[in-house]
């Protein structure tokens, strides 16, 4: 008998563990062909804890929105979803602190912040099936992030189950805390490799009273490029500075998309706050922009919109492509990276006051390949920047790393999967991967 | 023996200058004494050598070196901590970061600075004035504390409450491990794929690497300020005020308070104009945009005004602001015209718990007939009562260690925190357990035996495994952040 058919007999007559066969769309993904989901943490902690004494890979799933990042697993095991422990555990308002359970989703923590006039500011793509727990797990972020930051700068407590089934919390529920190693950080974007989240507390912030964006119509990458280094000195202080090219601009629907030249580039600009300042500076990046050299128009999206443009801007890329990639660079090296990676099947989506670029094809007959990744690869690695790719079939047809090349800090990061999961069940070979053993980071 | 050891040191410091050359190096007793502790002097202990490196590739061969001759050694800035993060506890080398204290490159476009581990926190400020930036934690000993410091302990400051600590603020770091390997972590390219283990250097206390070089974002200076004085004639009001600034979701950039026996100290040491027979003084800073920045003063103003406040001063100018400032972090250095000794906690609470935390201290003042001023980050929840006392009567000791264990058994009780800036150190070691569990523990050992497993860098800090329980019988005379 297989060291998991032994702890499926072992663990899955137990009431409080639901199986059920793995959703097709997650398959070829992870290596198993059923999902459990553990009714309690003390069930979960079972579960690991018996996948662990038999090496059996678990790979950890929430809403499995983010499940083609990494290769797909080469042992088989199962899936393990939070989503049955979703449970808000305390929610003190006054104190702008919220601490829930792994499997609720992102709309629902969402929706309950909103209650109070509070929300998390990190924009997180089909929040009605993402968990909160994923979405760290993932680190997931969109074109908030120059303004509001990460959720690492979000996370100030966090319970995970470890392989062998420990409980262990780290940070706590008041907003400024330092006893003990951070393990939010660590935990934060290490896509389930060392622990399952299980619990989290985060920070929150007030709502803003105003959300607009508007438009700077560029006629070329050289003139967008002059946009994001004037709006390093604007008066204005953006909450977002969003860059698309014009398939980019089309796959999102952006308002005068299809009469764009293809040299031409939109910069989407956000802007948060009280009502007054956020129309000020409406105002004033027209002020400054409008007329600048290369600068067609600034635009103000109307308020009906806004919201719609936001989404877009937060989930388009993520829908229907066969791969994704995300680049990142210096602000600085943005044009030069463009002008190089720019393709006319190519989309583009920049957050660009933060020098993180998404790439995606637009036609699936102009699906880039092999020696278009190596060569991008390469410019940026030369630059200390990365290429990393979403798109795990994409990965395997190509012989493509999708977490790039080798790098001197993997050595130090190799030696903490191992030191947490020394037995190698968690996504086992799909992120950082334990030492000496193949690892997907490693250039194939 | 007394011999032997003799020997072992002269070797050391032999080895050390060879590295470091001989005005690198300090190792006569008298010397040595600087280096005993920091700003927590409960317990103190003598290195054997310090040393002064000048570059990274300096600290690797010290490191080595210590590893080599199996001695401890620990990093060391400007011995402002507060908790005893740099006392060379089993003696051994302190490596001392003044020498490596230039900025290497300061990136507008892309709003960065590379520094070195000795660079004080206010140099990266002061270069960039001209420039429109700043670098946004700012502990009150920012005009002496260091960079590697801040990153050791997570450094915060009043304006942390809207501008985010250390941690926020660190994008990458070049260090040294225990095993003398130099690794460069993170860097101003953001989202780099791996585990964050910058994140997870930032305020682990000097216990897992030597942090030589740090990347820190530089942050736009706000185009305006309301920097505002709100005076109060009862505790229990400015604390009301606090929890319902907060609740009621304005952010400001910072959010002070000072009571009565601060206030005095304050006013005798500067001179500012603080009311004298005020309960309590709140500062309270909005910053942003001119455009709007009047109403969310306004806001400020209204909920101060409903919690019976007496006066809302506003600072007229720049001058004034400095002035206010100024009074507030250096209200520490002032209290020694208060008492002969004092000693300070570090405790968080929930922001809704602070009347009922101000409450509770000031119990604790009466029950064991000890004054106690109190002085802190009020938006944060972080409060840092003082224990006024004099050393020299050994029952008002006494009285001083079971009033700061009461305190700060509450703040733990009211589901806080015993350090929210100062860090664990060697001070608070024997709380861990109190704040954590066996197992949440045993995860935090493994990290540390991973990074540092012959525990030679920085021993008997912050994680209380092997490490003998400190049985506390005198109360350090220290001043906060």
């Amino acid at each position: 008998m297989s060291s998991l058919d032994d702890l499926l007999q072992t663990v899955r007559q137990r009431p409080e563990i639901d199986w059920q066969p793995l959703p097709e769309a997650w398959a070829e993904l992870v290596a198993a062909t059923h999902v459990a989901r553990p009714q309690s943490v003390e069930a979960l902690r079972e579960l690991l804890r018996a996948a662990n004494e038999r090496a059996v890979p678990v790979f950890p799933v929430g809403g499995g929105t983010q499940l083609d990042w990494g290769l797909p697993a080469a042992r088989e095991g199962f899936a393990l979803c939070t989503q049955s422990l979703r449970q808000v555990i305390d929610y003190p308002a006054r104190d702008m602190t919220i601490t829930v359970q792994a499997g609720l989703t992102w709309a629902e923590l969402a929706d309950r912040l909103a209650t109070e006039n509070q929300w998390l500011p990190v924009d997180v793509p089909f929040a009605q099936q993402a968990t909160v727990a994923g979405s760290v797990a993932a680190n997931i972020s969109g074109p908030r992030r120059f303004g509001y930051g990460t959720l690492r700068d979000y996370v100030i407590g966090i319970a995970v189950v470890t392989p062998d089934g420990k409980l262990a919390r780290a940070g706590g529920r008041v907003v400024k805390n330092v006893a003990g190693y951070d393990l939010c950080k660590l935990y934060t974007g290490s896509f389930g490799t060392l622990a399952v989240i299980v619990e989290l507390t985060f920070r929150v912030r007030p709502r803003p009273e105003a959300s607009r964006l508007a438009c700077v119509r560029c006629a070329s990458l050289a003139a967008a490029d002059r946009v994001f280094e004037r709006l390093v000195r604007s008066r204005t202080r953006p909450v977002a500075v969003e860059l698309l090219n014009h398939a980019g601009a089309v796959q999102l629907a952006a308002p005068g998309a299809e009469s764009m030249q293809p040299t031409q580039w939109l910069v989407f600009v956000g802007f948060e706050g009280f009502g007054e300042t956020v129309d000020w500076q409406l105002k004033q990046l027209a002020d400054e922009f409008g007329g600048a050299d290369g600068v067609e128009a600034v635009e103000v999206v109307p308020e009906p919109e806004t919201a719609s443009i936001w989404h877009r801007l937060t989930e388009r890329r993520f829908v229907s492509s066969p791969v994704l990639f995300k680049a990142g660079c210096r602000p600085s090296q943005l044009a030069e990276f463009l002008d190089l990676a720019d393709d006319a099947a190519l989309a583009v989506q920049a957050h660009g006051a933060t020098g993180i670029v998404w790439l995606w094809p637009t036609d699936p007959e102009r699906v880039p390949g092999r020696d278009w990744f190596d060569q991008i690869h390469g410019w940026l690695s030369n630059r200390k920047g990365y290429l990393v790719v979403k798109g795990a079939r994409w990965c395997r047809k190509e012989g493509v790393a999708p977490w790039g090349g080798e790098r001197p800090d993997l050595t130090l990061m190799h030696r903490v999967k191992q030191t947490y999961d020394p037995n190698d069940i968690l996504n086992p070979g799909r992120f950082i991967t334990a030492e000496g053993a193949t690892h997907s980071m490693q250039q194939s | 023996m007394a011999t032997e050891t003799a020997t072992k040191v002269s070797r050391l410091v032999k080895r050390l200058t060879e590295l470091v050359g001989p005005d690198g190096v300090l190792s006569s007793p008298v010397e040595l004494v600087v280096y005993e502790c920091d700003g927590y002097t409960l317990e103190k202990n003598r290195p054997d050598a310090v040393v002064f490196p000048r570059s990274t590739e300096q600290v690797r061969d010290i490191v080595r070196l210590c590893n080599e001759l199996d001695v401890p050694f620990l990093p060391r800035g400007a011995g402002t901590s507060l908790a005893g993060g740099t006392v060379p506890v089993g003696g051994g080398v302190v490596i001392e970061f003044s020498r490596l204290n230039s900025i290497l490159e300061v990136n507008l476009r892309d709003r960065y600075a590379v520094v070195q581990a000795g660079v004080v926190n206010l140099w990266i400020t002061n270069r960039l004035k001209e420039h429109g930036y700043h670098y946004a934690p700012d502990p009150s000993s920012q005009g002496a504390c260091t960079i590697g410091g801040n990153v050791a302990t997570n450094s915060g400051g009043p304006h942390t409450l809207k501008y985010g600590v250390t941690v926020n603020h660190v994008l990458g770091v070049r260090a040294v491990l225990a095993d003398g390997t130099v690794v460069e972590l993170g860097g101003p390219v953001e989202d780099v794929p791996g585990y964050d283990l910058t994140g997870l250097l930032v305020g682990s206390e000097g216990t897992l690497a030597i942090v030589t070089e740090a990347t820190v974002r530089l942050t736009r200076n706000p185009e305006a300020y309301r920097t505002l004085l709100a005076v109060f004639d009862s505790i229990d009001d400015a604390t009301n005020t606090i929890s319902e600034i907060i609740g009621a979701g304005i952010v400001p950039a910072a959010l002070e308070m000072m009571d009565r026996l601060i206030i005095r100290a304050v006013e005798e040491a500067f001179g500012f104009g603080f009311p004298l027979d005020a309960e309590a003084v709140l500062i309270i800073e909005v910053d942003g945009l001119e455009v709007g920045l009047d109403r969310e003063a306004e806001q400020v103003t209204a909920i101060c005004r409903r919690n019976n406040c007496r006066e809302v001063r506003r600072a007229r100018d720049d001058a004034e602001r400095a002035a206010l400032w100024k009074s507030r972090k250096q209200a520490f250095g002032a209290i020694g015209r208060l008492s002969p000794s004092y000693c300070t906690q570090d405790g968080v609470v929930p922001r809704t718990a602070l009347p009922h935390m101000l409450r509770f201290i000031r119990g604790v003042s009466e029950k064991y007939g000890i004054p106690i001023a109190n002085v802190f980050h009020a938006g944060d929840g972080n409060i840092h009562p003082i224990l006024l006392f004099d050393e020299r009567d050994s029952d008002q000791v006494r009285r001083v260690l079971k009033a700061s264990h009461d305190i700060l058994e509450e703040c733990i009780r009211l589901g806080g925190s015993v350090t929210g800036e100062h860090g664990i150190g060697v001070e608070k070691i024997n709380f861990m357990p109190r704040l954590f569990s066996p197992d949440d523990l045993a995860v935090m050992v493994a990290l540390k035996n991973l990074f540092n497993p012959t525990g030679r860098l920085s021993p008997g800090k912050m994680l209380p495994v092997g490490i003998r329980c400190l049985e506390q019988t005198h109360p350090g005379r220290k001043a906060p952040l």
